[in-house]
């Protein structure tokens, strides 16, 4: 079996990520997890910034993304992700605070794996996010290809 | 033999001038016996012509007839009895009244008269009744009837059944007279020109007059391009007469110019009337004023994006609410838990405590780490939710000021955003150049807004590394004054520029203290104004706004 994944949190507002990081953690999940604060900046690190090369090989990720970021928002993250041959293998988990049935839609078209809706309350918010955290125990994820 | 056989046929054919044998008692019955008297030659050629006159009269639609002075019948041939329907046995002997209409029995004692003063009556046009009591139109030519001494002894009656000549004229008389209410109901309602092949107008009813407010006198003669208002193409015209030059019908929405200047619409049919060969001959044009039909539909046009434009800013706000408000809510509601867990923390380590010692240990990570943070997190919260619905009523009550639209000296309104910025700029210590700028028409207070809020934004996102110049340029293309403000600055990627307009959407999070709302409302700004603004830019080299609003006038 491969290593935990990364989770990799894609989330503009410092106070969600230290949040869904906190409850994570008390669930129990020591995976590593990275946060980034824009679309870009996950980008940039899942396909490079032209900087140096990127090498993935032999990782997995969960990507837990936000849908309004700057930069580049969420959607366009999912559909970079989903259309790339390597990447389409990650779970994509969309965590954002809108409900909104089109941006939901439009996330399940462009392949994303999980919808999951922010909820306002903290009681409701912290079980959510543990629930997802034992999910993410419980997936087998491929591990990627070098380049 | 017909039954007419033995009459004098002079009797019936006074044109023939056969007057010696007018007289039906003393002209010598053409029967055999005096046939026989004659010389074989004569009797001969006699017979012939009498077989002959004999045939035309009883091959005759017309009616012949002879009577006495008295009015007695004498001959009636078989077209007489035809068109009366009665049999000459029925009819020889008995007067001529039993044909006359009851209204005009008066008739036959004036024709009698005038027979007897040797007058003839050429087609004179009366009526009579037939046998099954029927009345017929006639037309009659009546003569006299002379002995061989020249003295008149009856009268000979051509009478033709004319009613269906009468029947005709009354029916052209009757489409003659519906063409006419036919077309007083069209002048009464549409505007009607006729022109000829040429296009030359060669009729025009009084509305064609009123509605273009040229007199009848000047339009007759002249072509229709004495009301073009240049609104429609050279392409729609050559449609036109493509469409009615190959005879076709044409349908369409003209707007035309009226001699005081003034604009008007019309619906217009133009049928082409064909000669036999099918070229056009005539043009006849039926219009409908729809001036007022083209107003409201414009006007909406105006409501329905005016609705729009609400539609969508309900939209924005109702996707913020849902997206942007409830972000620091789960903030507030999260941390203000984690603070409820940092107080438990140090009740707990004050409850633990002998005699109101509690140790610095237990009161550290709560008092040093989680309590400060939370609270960082919740009043940060706090005040973008301040912050958001601020922006929101600002948002949405750009909706509802009343836009003065003037035109604007950008020059001056330039000049004087910069003279209000200037403590900015020369902080930052930017360099800002204005080329001459053309005049537009905008909302004063908006426009410099909008402006000010594109010299702000150059100024926040400038580049560290250089410093920051900031060119506003202008120029007309199109009938829009398009104006430039650009700058050295950070620049924005391409991917993210459709962003850059989008509500409460930041490029950059941690530069300055923005609510991403700058553009947003330059934007709707400028689209209310009937302008637009456009961005170009690279990343690391600079950006260029675009502004274009309607060109104007310089403000006296």
């Amino acid at each position: 079996m491969s290593a935990a994944p990364v989770i990799l949190i894609v989330e503009d507002d410092e106070g969600h990520a230290i949040l869904v990081r906190d409850v994570l953690e008390t669930a129990g999940l020591n995976n590593n997890i990275r946060h980034f604060r824009d679309g870009q900046a996950v980008l940039d690190f899942l396909f490079g910034d032209g900087s140096k090369p990127v090498n993935h090989q032999g990782r997995t990720y969960v990507v837990l993304l936000d849908i309004r970021l700057p930069k580049v928002d969420g959607i366009e993250v999912l559909r970079r992700i989903k259309s790339d041959g390597e990447f389409r293998k990650l779970p994509v988990i969309m965590l954002t605070t809108t409900d909104d049935a089109r941006e939901v839609d439009r996330c399940h078209q462009l392949g994303c794996s999980v919808y999951i809706q922010k909820p306002v309350d903290y009681e409701k918010f912290t079980e959510a996010v543990r629930r997802l955290g034992l999910f993410i125990m419980l997936l087998l994820i491929p591990p990627l290809d070098g380049p | 033999m017909p039954p007419w056989a033995g009459l004098p046929l002079q009797a019936t054919l006074p044109i023939l001038d056969l007057g010696t044998l007018a007289n039906p008692e003393q002209a010598s019955p053409l029967d055999a016996e005096s046939l026989g008297r004659l010389p074989a030659a004569v009797r001969k050629s006699e017979e012939g012509g009498r077989l002959q006159l004999a045939a035309i009269i009883e091959s005759s639609d017309d009616a012949i007839i002879s009577k006495t002075l008295d009015g007695i019948i004498t001959s009636w041939n078989p077209g007489a009895e035809r068109m009366f329907g009665y049999l000459a046995q029925e009819m020889i002997g008995k007067p001529m009244l039993i044909l006359f209409p009851h209204d005009r029995v008066n008739e036959e004692q004036e024709i009698l008269t005038r027979i007897r003063r040797g007058e003839r009556m050429e087609h004179f046009e009366t009526a009579r009744v037939k046998k099954d009591g029927r009345r017929i139109d006639v037309s009659v030519t009546i003569s006299p009837i002379k002995d061989s001494h020249g003295r008149i002894v009856g009268a000979s009656k051509i009478a033709r059944d004319i009613s269906e000549q009468k029947r005709s004229e009354q029916q052209l008389l009757d489409t003659v007279r519906e063409m006419r209410d036919i077309r007083a109901a069209l002048d009464e309602h549409s505007i009607v020109a006729i022109t000829d092949a040429a296009g030359r107008i060669t009729y025009v009813n009084d509305k064609f007059c009123s509605i273009s407010k040229y007199s009848r006198e000047e339009l007759l003669g002249k072509d229709h391009r004495i009301i073009n208002s240049k609104h429609h193409s050279k392409e729609f015209f050559r449609n036109l007469w493509g469409t009615i030059g190959m005879g076709g019908v044409w349908h369409g929405e003209i707007k035309n110019r009226a001699k005081d200047g003034s604009y008007y619409w019309v619906a217009t049919t133009i049928f082409p009337r064909l000669n036999p060969a099918g070229a056009p001959v005539q043009y006849i044009s039926i219009r409908t004023d729809i001036t007022q039909r083209k107003a409201d539909e414009a006007e909406l046009q105006r409501f329905a994006a005016d609705l729009a434009e609400k539609n969508k800013e309900l939209e924005t706000i109702v996707y913020t609410v849902s997206h942007d408000l409830r972000s620091p809510l789960v903030n507030v509601q999260g941390f203000g838990k984690q603070l409820n867990r940092a107080c438990a923390k140090i009740q707990a380590a004050v409850a633990a405590g002998h005699d109101g010692q509690v140790p610095a240990v237990d009161l550290k990570a709560p008092v040093e780490v989680a309590i400060p943070q939370a609270l960082r997190f919740i009043n940060a919260g706090v005040n973008k939710m301040e912050m958001l619905l601020n922006g929101l009523l600002r948002y949405s009550r750009l909706g509802r000021i009343a836009f003065t639209i003037q035109p604007l000296d950008m020059n001056e309104l330039i000049s004087e955003i910069i003279a209000a910025m200037r403590f900015q700029i020369d902080d930052a210590k930017a360099e800002v150049h204005v080329a001459p700028l053309p005049p537009c028409l905008g909302d004063r207070a908006q426009t410099s807004q909008a402006f000010a809020n594109l010299l702000d934004n150059a100024i926040k996102y400038r580049d560290a590394a250089r410093a920051l110049r900031i060119k506003v340029g202008g120029n007309v293309t199109g009938g829009m004054a398009v104006y430039t403000v650009s700058d050295n600055g950070i620049g924005i990627a391409p991917s993210h520029q459709e962003k850059a307009f989008e509500i409460f959407h930041r490029l950059n999070p941690d530069t300055g203290n923005g609510e991403g709302l700058g553009l947003t409302i330059a934007q709707r700004v400028l689209e209310r104004e009937g302008g637009k603004i456009w961005i170009e830019s690279q990343e690391g080299v600079g950006s260029t706004f675009f502004v274009a609003l309607p060109a104007g006038a310089a403000p006296v």
